[in-house]
C-alpha cells in the first residue's frame, strides 16, 4: 500500500469515522517514513553513536564500554514527553466549502487535529484540545492516554461550526489557562483582526509555548474564481453584498494579499511557524510540518 | 428635419436590438454564502454603481449607434428657414401644380380646380409627390406630400382672390420646392391666363433646375378683352395744406380691338364727385386722365377714380386713393433787429399773392416770446446767436413734441454766446468764421459738394431741371466743432459741412453753415429759385418726415401697430395678425391717437387681358441642353446646387459621430466585462 494511495484526498474526504481517517492517514505516512531523517523519534528505534566532546557523560552506555573499550552514546533511551495544545477554530466561517463534494475548513483543520493528536499519541506526546468560535466551546487538556484520544476524536467528529470568529478572546482566555509549556498549535482561518489574534499568540509566546499557526482557506477563498453577478452572504455577521466579480476580484485579491502578509510577518515576528493551507491540498503536508517543527524542539 | 430617403427611418426600431440583447444577458445574480465579505464589502457598491453607469452608457452608445446609421442612411439634411415649407424627401415623381388664382382670374375657379386635379391625377399618390402652389400676390405652398388628401383638399378650395399675377415668383417658389425634393422625374404644371403683365417682376438671372420639366396649362383669360379699365393712378400723397390744386391721374387703357370714345371717368373726394370727364381711348393703346383739384381737408382725404359706364365691381374699373393734407404749418422767423435776411426768408416761405403752406410770422429777437414758440411749428433763428431761458425752453418743448428748428447763422453771430445758448439745441458748435479760398476762376467762392440725394430735402433735385446743386457759391462759411452726434447731408467742395441736422427728442433741429446773406453766398440773390425750393423742403421735411405709407395692393401685408384696430372695406373688424389686405377698397385703421385710411387696390395691370405665350415664358426659364450653368444669369442656381450639396453633408457628421461613439464603446466595453 502506497502513501499516495492512504493520502488520496479524494478517497480522506468520504470517510466519516475520525479516528479511521487519522489512522490511515498517519499509518500511510508513517509507511513512507522509513527512509526519513525523522526516524530518530521514534521509541522503538535505536542507534548508537560514538561519543564526542560535549555529550552528556549520563548518555554513555557503560555496558558497551565494558564490551568494546569505547565511548558509545545511546539515543533511543531518549524519551520525549512534549504537550501539544490543538486549537481549533469551530467559527461559521470554517463551515465554508467551494466543493460541495470536497471538505470545509472545519473538516479539513478538524482532519488535521485528528491526525496530529493521532500521531502525537505514537509518538507517545501528550496531546490536548481546545475548541472554540467566539468563546471556548470545549477544553481537553493535554493526555498521554488512549482513551483520551478516543475522547478527542470523537470530539471532533461531532464538531459543527457556528459562532463568530473572535479568535483574541478565547486566545487570550486558554493562554491564561494552560500553565503546562508546551507546542500550541492554532487551527483556523483566522478571520479576526490581525493584530488583536497576533497580540493573542505573542500571550503563549511569552509563556513560553512553541507556536504554530495552520491557516487554513478553502482554495476559492484564495482564488476567488466566481464570474457571474453574485450576492454574497457572509457566514457570520449575514452582511451581504452584491459584487461584479470582475471588479471585486483585484481588490479582493490586494486585500487578501496583505491580509496574508500581514499573519506571515507577524508570526515570523514573533518566531511562530506560520503555514497557510488550501483544503484541496493533501494533509501530509500538514504532519510534515508538525514533524518539522517537532524536530526542532529535540 | 427633412430627409433625403425617409423611408430609412423605419429601421429605427433597430435601436431596441441593444436593449433587447441587454434585457437578455442581463447579469443573473447568484447567491453565495461565503466565508466573509470583509475584503470587498466596501467597494462593492460603488463598483456596482460604476458598473451599472458604465452599463447604461454602453446601452445608450449602442442604442445612440443603431440610430445614428439609420439616420445616416435615412441622409438628414440641414434645413434652412427660408426652405422650412418645403421639407426634402424622395419620390419616384414630383410635381408642382402652380396654379394662377389671381384677380384677373375671377369666374375661371372650376376650370382651375378641374385642370388642378387632373394635374394631381397623373401621379401615383404614395410613391410620387405632389406640390401645390398657388398665387394671388404672394405664393402660398401646400406640400410636397405623396399623401394627396391634403393636396386634393387645397385644391378643391381654390377660388381667384383680388390679388396681382406674378407668374415669375411663383415659377421661382416651385422651382425652390422641387430641388428640395430628391425624385426621378421633376415637373411643373402651370395653370394660369398668362396675364402679360403678371411676368413684368422677371428680371432674369435664374432658370428651373436641369431635370425641372415645365409645362403650361393656358386658361382663357376671364377678363373680357372688350373694354377699358384703368391700369394705374397717380395721385399726391401727402401735401400740406393749401388751395393749390393738386393733379390726381389715371390711366385708361382700351384693351379692345375698336377705339372706345367719350369714357368717363369720375373722381370723387370725400364721397364727393369732383369732375367727370370723357376721353377717347384709341384701340389698344392707354391714355392718362388727369384731375386737378386742391384737397382743402386737413387729414385723410379719400379719393375714388372710377369709370362711370362700367360695373363697379369689375376689375380695374375702380381706383382707390388716399392723399393726406397736413394742416398749415406755423413757422416763426426769429432775426435780430436791423437784419433784412428775415424779409427775405418770409417771402420764401410765404410768397405774396400765392398759396402757401407756411403761415410766417416774423418777429425781431427782442420781441420773441414763449408764446410764438408753442405756437410755431417751425422757428428759424436768422443770424440769433442769443435767447432767453423762457424761449430755450419752449425750443427744448418745441423738439421734443416733433417740432422743427432751422439755424441760419452769421456775421452778426457770436461763437461763444450762440454755443452758450443754443450748443444744446443745435446739431453742433460754431467755431469761427472761414472766408473761402481765393480763386483765379470768374466765380468766386465754393459750391455745395458730396450732397446725400436721397436726403428728403434733396430728393428733387435728382430730377431733371429741378436745379444745380452745384450752381449756389458760398463765400463764408462757419468753422463747426462738437458735431459728433449730428448727421451731414451736405458738405462743401472743401469738404466742410454745409447742413447738418441732429435728432432731439421728437424733433430735428437743422443748420445751413453759411448765412442767406449776400455778403456770405449768391443763394438768395443768384440762385432765388433754389433758395426758395430748399427753403420749402427744409420746412416741409420738419414737418411730414413721419407720414406713413398709405397705399397697398390686395395681398400686401399692412403696417400696423400691435394696438391698432382694423376695419376692412366693409366695414368688419380684423382682429387676426398679419392683417393681409384681401379686398379692394379702404382699410380703417384706429391708432388710438388717430385714424388713417389705408387705401387698397388691385395689382396695376391686372385688369390687362394681355397674354403671353407660354414659349415666351418656356423659353425665359427653361435652361438649354447643356447651358453653362457658371453663367451670370444662372448664379442663383448655381448656388441652390451647392446649397443642396451641403445640405446633405450632415450625414459625413453623423457618420464621424459614430466612430467616436463606437470608439468609446469599444473602451467602456474592454472595461465593462458582462457574463
Amino acid at each position: 500500500m502506497s502513501k499516495s494511495r492512504h493520502l488520496d484526498f479524494n478517497v480522506l474526504a468520504h470517510i466519516n469515522n475520525m479516528q479511521l481517517l487519522a489512522k490511515t492517514i498517519v499509518e500511510g505516512f508513517i509507511l513512507g517514513l522509513h527512509r526519513s531523517p525523522f526516524r530518530g523519534f521514534s521509541v522503538e528505534f535505536a542507534e548508537y553513536r560514538q561519543y564526542a566532546p560535549g555529550d552528556d557523560i549520563k548518555h554513555i552506555d557503560w555496558k558497551v564500554f565494558g564490551k568494546s573499550d569505547r565511548y558509545y552514546v545511546k539515543q533511543f533511551e531518549e524519551e520525549t514527553n512534549l504537550a501539544c495544545h490543538i486549537l481549533l477554530d469551530a467559527s461559521a466561517s470554517m463551515g465554508y466549502k467551494s466543493d460541495p463534494n470536497g471538505m470545509s475548513k472545519l473538516e479539513y483543520g478538524s482532519c488535521i487535529a485528528a491526525c496530529l493528536a493521532y500521531f502525537m499519541m505514537r509518538q507517545r506526546d501528550s496531546a490536548g484540545l481546545m475548541i472554540f468560535d467566539s468563546k471556548i466551546r470545549s477544553m481537553l487538556p493535554p493526555r498521554l492516554r488512549q482513551s483520551h484520544l478516543t475522547h478527542m476524536l470523537t470530539e471532533l467528529e461531532n464538531l459543527k461550526p457556528g459562532g463568530d470568529t473572535s479568535l483574541s478572546g478565547p486566545l487570550n482566555e486558554l493562554a491564561d489557562g494552560i500553565k503546562r509549556r508546551g507546542m500550541v498549535l492554532l487551527i483556523s482561518d483566522l478571520m479576526d483582526d490581525p493584530d488583536k489574534v497576533l497580540s493573542a499568540l505573542q500571550h503563549f509566546k511569552f509563556q513560553g509555548h512553541d507556536i504554530l499557526v495552520f491557516h487554513i482557506m478553502d482554495s476559492a477563498e484564495l482564488t476567488f474564481p466566481f464570474d457571474t453577478m453574485t450576492e454574497f452572504t457572509d457566514m457570520e455577521t449575514g452582511e451581504k453584498a452584491l459584487v461584479s466579480p470582475e471588479g471585486a476580484r483585484p481588490i479582493y485579491q490586494e486585500q487578501l494579499r496583505r491580509f496574508l502578509t500581514h499573519y506571515e510577518k507577524g508570526c515570523a515576528d514573533i518566531k511562530a511557524e506560520y503555514k497557510l493551507f488550501d483544503t484541496r491540498k493533501p494533509l501530509d503536508v500538514a504532519l510534515s510540518e508538525y514533524l518539522f517543527r517537532r524536530s526542532k524542539l529535540g | 428635419m427633412p430627409f433625403l430617403k425617409p423611408y430609412f427611418l423605419m429601421a429605427l426600431a433597430v435601436v431596441l436590438i441593444p436593449l433587447i440583447i441587454h434585457l437578455l444577458t442581463r447579469d443573473q445574480i447568484k447567491k453565495v454564502a461565503f466565508s466573509t465579505v470583509r475584503f470587498f464589502i466596501g467597494t462593492s457598491r460603488n463598483i456596482l454603481r460604476k458598473k451599472k453607469i458604465r452599463e447604461a452608457f454602453l446601452l445608450a452608445s449602442r442604442m445612440l449607434a443603431c440610430a445614428i446609421i439609420v439616420f445616416a442612411f435615412a441622409r438628414p439634411l440641414f434645413t434652412k428657414e427660408k426652405q422650412s415649407q418645403s421639407g426634402r424627401f424622395s419620390a419616384l415623381k414630383a410635381r408642382a401644380i402652380v396654379v394662377d388664382v389671381s384677380a384677373s382670374m375671377t369666374g375661371t375657379g372650376s376650370t382651375i380646380r378641374k385642370k388642378a386635379e387632373t394635374a394631381l391625377n397623373e401621379l401615383v399618390e404614395g410613391s410620387d409627390a405632389a406640390i401645390l402652389v398657388s398665387f394671388s400676390g404672394k405664393p402660398s405652398v401646400a406640400g410636397p406630400s405623396k399623401e394627396f388628401a391634403g393636396i386634393r383638399s387645397a385644391i378643391s378650395k381654390l377660388e381667384p382672390a383680388s390679388g396681382g399675377t406674378d407668374i415669375a415668383e411663383a415659377l421661382r417658389t416651385a422651382n425652390s420646392i422641387l430641388s428640395g425634393v430628391e425624385a426621378t422625374e421633376k415637373s411643373i404644371v402651370l395653370i394660369s391666363d398668362l396675364q402679360r403683365s403678371g411676368w413684368q417682376s422677371f428680371k432674369g438671372g435664374w432658370k428651373l433646375a436641369p431635370g425641372i420639366d415645365l409645362s403650361i396649362i393656358n386658361i382663357d383669360p376671364a377678363i373680357s378683352a372688350d373694354r377699358v379699365a384703368i391700369t394705374d393712378g397717380d395721385y399726391p400723397h401727402n401735401i400740406v395744406l393749401d388751395k393749390i390744386p393738386r393733379i390726381v391721374a389715371a390711366k385708361i387703357a382700351n384693351f379692345s380691338d375698336s377705339p372706345r370714345n367719350a369714357v368717363e371717368t369720375t373722381l370723387s373726394v370725400n364721397g364727393k364727385t369732383v369732375e367727370t370727364q370723357k376721353t377717347n381711348v384709341p384701340a389698344h393703346q392707354a391714355v392718362a386722365v388727369r384731375f386737378r383739384t386742391p384737397f382743402t381737408n386737413p387729414g385723410d382725404n379719400l379719393g375714388i377714380i372710377r369709370l362711370s359706364q362700367e360695373d363697379e365691381k369689375k376689375l380695374g374699373s375702380t381706383f382707390y386713393f388716399n392723399t393726406r393734407v397736413n394742416p398749415t404749418i406755423n413757422v416763426t422767423i426769429v432775426s435780430q433787429s436791423g437784419d433784412n435776411m428775415g424779409k427775405f426768408l418770409s417771402i420764401a416761405l410765404q410768397p405774396p399773392e400765392a398759396d402757401s403752406p407756411f403761415k410766417v410770422k416774423s418777429v425781431n429777437l427782442q420781441n420773441l416770446t414763449a408764446k410764438d414758440v408753442n405756437e410755431s411749428g417751425i422757428v428759424l433763428f436768422n443770424n440769433v446767436d442769443t435767447a432767453g431761458a423762457e424761449i430755450i425752453t419752449a425750443i427744448n418743448t418745441l423738439l421734443q413734441r416733433g417740432g422743427g428748428i432751422i439755424y441760419l447763422p452769421g456775421d452778426k453771430v457770436g461763437a461763444d454766446k450762440f454755443n452758450a445758448t443754443f450748443a444744446a439745441l443745435s446739431p453742433a458748435r460754431l467755431s469761427r468764421i472761414m472766408t473761402a479760398p481765393a480763386s483765379d476762376e470768374q466765380e468766386q467762392g465754393i459750391t455745395l459738394s458730396k450732397v446725400n440725394v436721397e436726403h428728403p430735402i434733396f430728393e428733387i433735385f435728382q430730377k431733371p431741371h429741378h436745379g444745380d446743386l452745384s450752381g449756389p457759391r458760398f463765400t463764408r462759411f462757419w468753422e463747426l466743432t462738437d458735431s459728433q452726434m449730428s448727421r451731414v447731408i451736405a458738405r462743401f467742395s472743401n469738404d466742410r459741412p454745409a447742413f447738418l441736422e441732429r435728432q432731439i427728442g421728437q424733433g430735428i433741429a437743422i443748420m445751413m453753415t453759411s448765412s442767406v446773406s449776400g455778403d456770405w453766398s449768391n443763394l438768395v440773390i443768384d440762385k432765388g429759385p433754389m433758395f426758395v425750393s430748399i427753403m420749402h423742403q427744409i420746412a416741409r421735411y420738419l414737418v411730414m418726415r413721419s407720414e406713413k405709407k398709405t397705399d397697398y395692393c390686395v395681398g400686401d401685408e399692412l403696417r400696423l401697430n400691435a394696438n391698432d384696430q382694423v376695419s376692412d372695406p366693409a366695414g368688419k373688424k380684423i382682429t387676426e395678425r398679419p392683417v393681409i389686405a384681401r379686398e379692394p377698397g379702404f382699410y380703417m385703421v384706429d391708432t388710438g391717437s388717430e385714424k388713417i385710411s389705408y387705401s387698397v387696390n388691385v395689382m396695376a395691370g391686372e385688369a390687362d387681358p394681355v397674354a403671353m405665350k407660354q414659349e415666351e415664358i418656356t423659353m425665359a426659364v427653361v435652361p438649354v441642353k447643356g447651358e453653362n450653368l457658371d453663367a451670370a444669369g444662372d448664379d442663383v442656381l448655381a448656388k441652390e446646387a451647392k446649397e443642396k450639396v451641403d445640405r446633405m453633408a450632415l450625414w459625413r457628421y453623423l457618420i464621424l459621430a459614430l466612430v467616436v461613439l463606437l470608439a468609446g464603446e469599444l473602451y467602456l466595453g474592454n472595461k465593462t466585462v458582462r457574463h
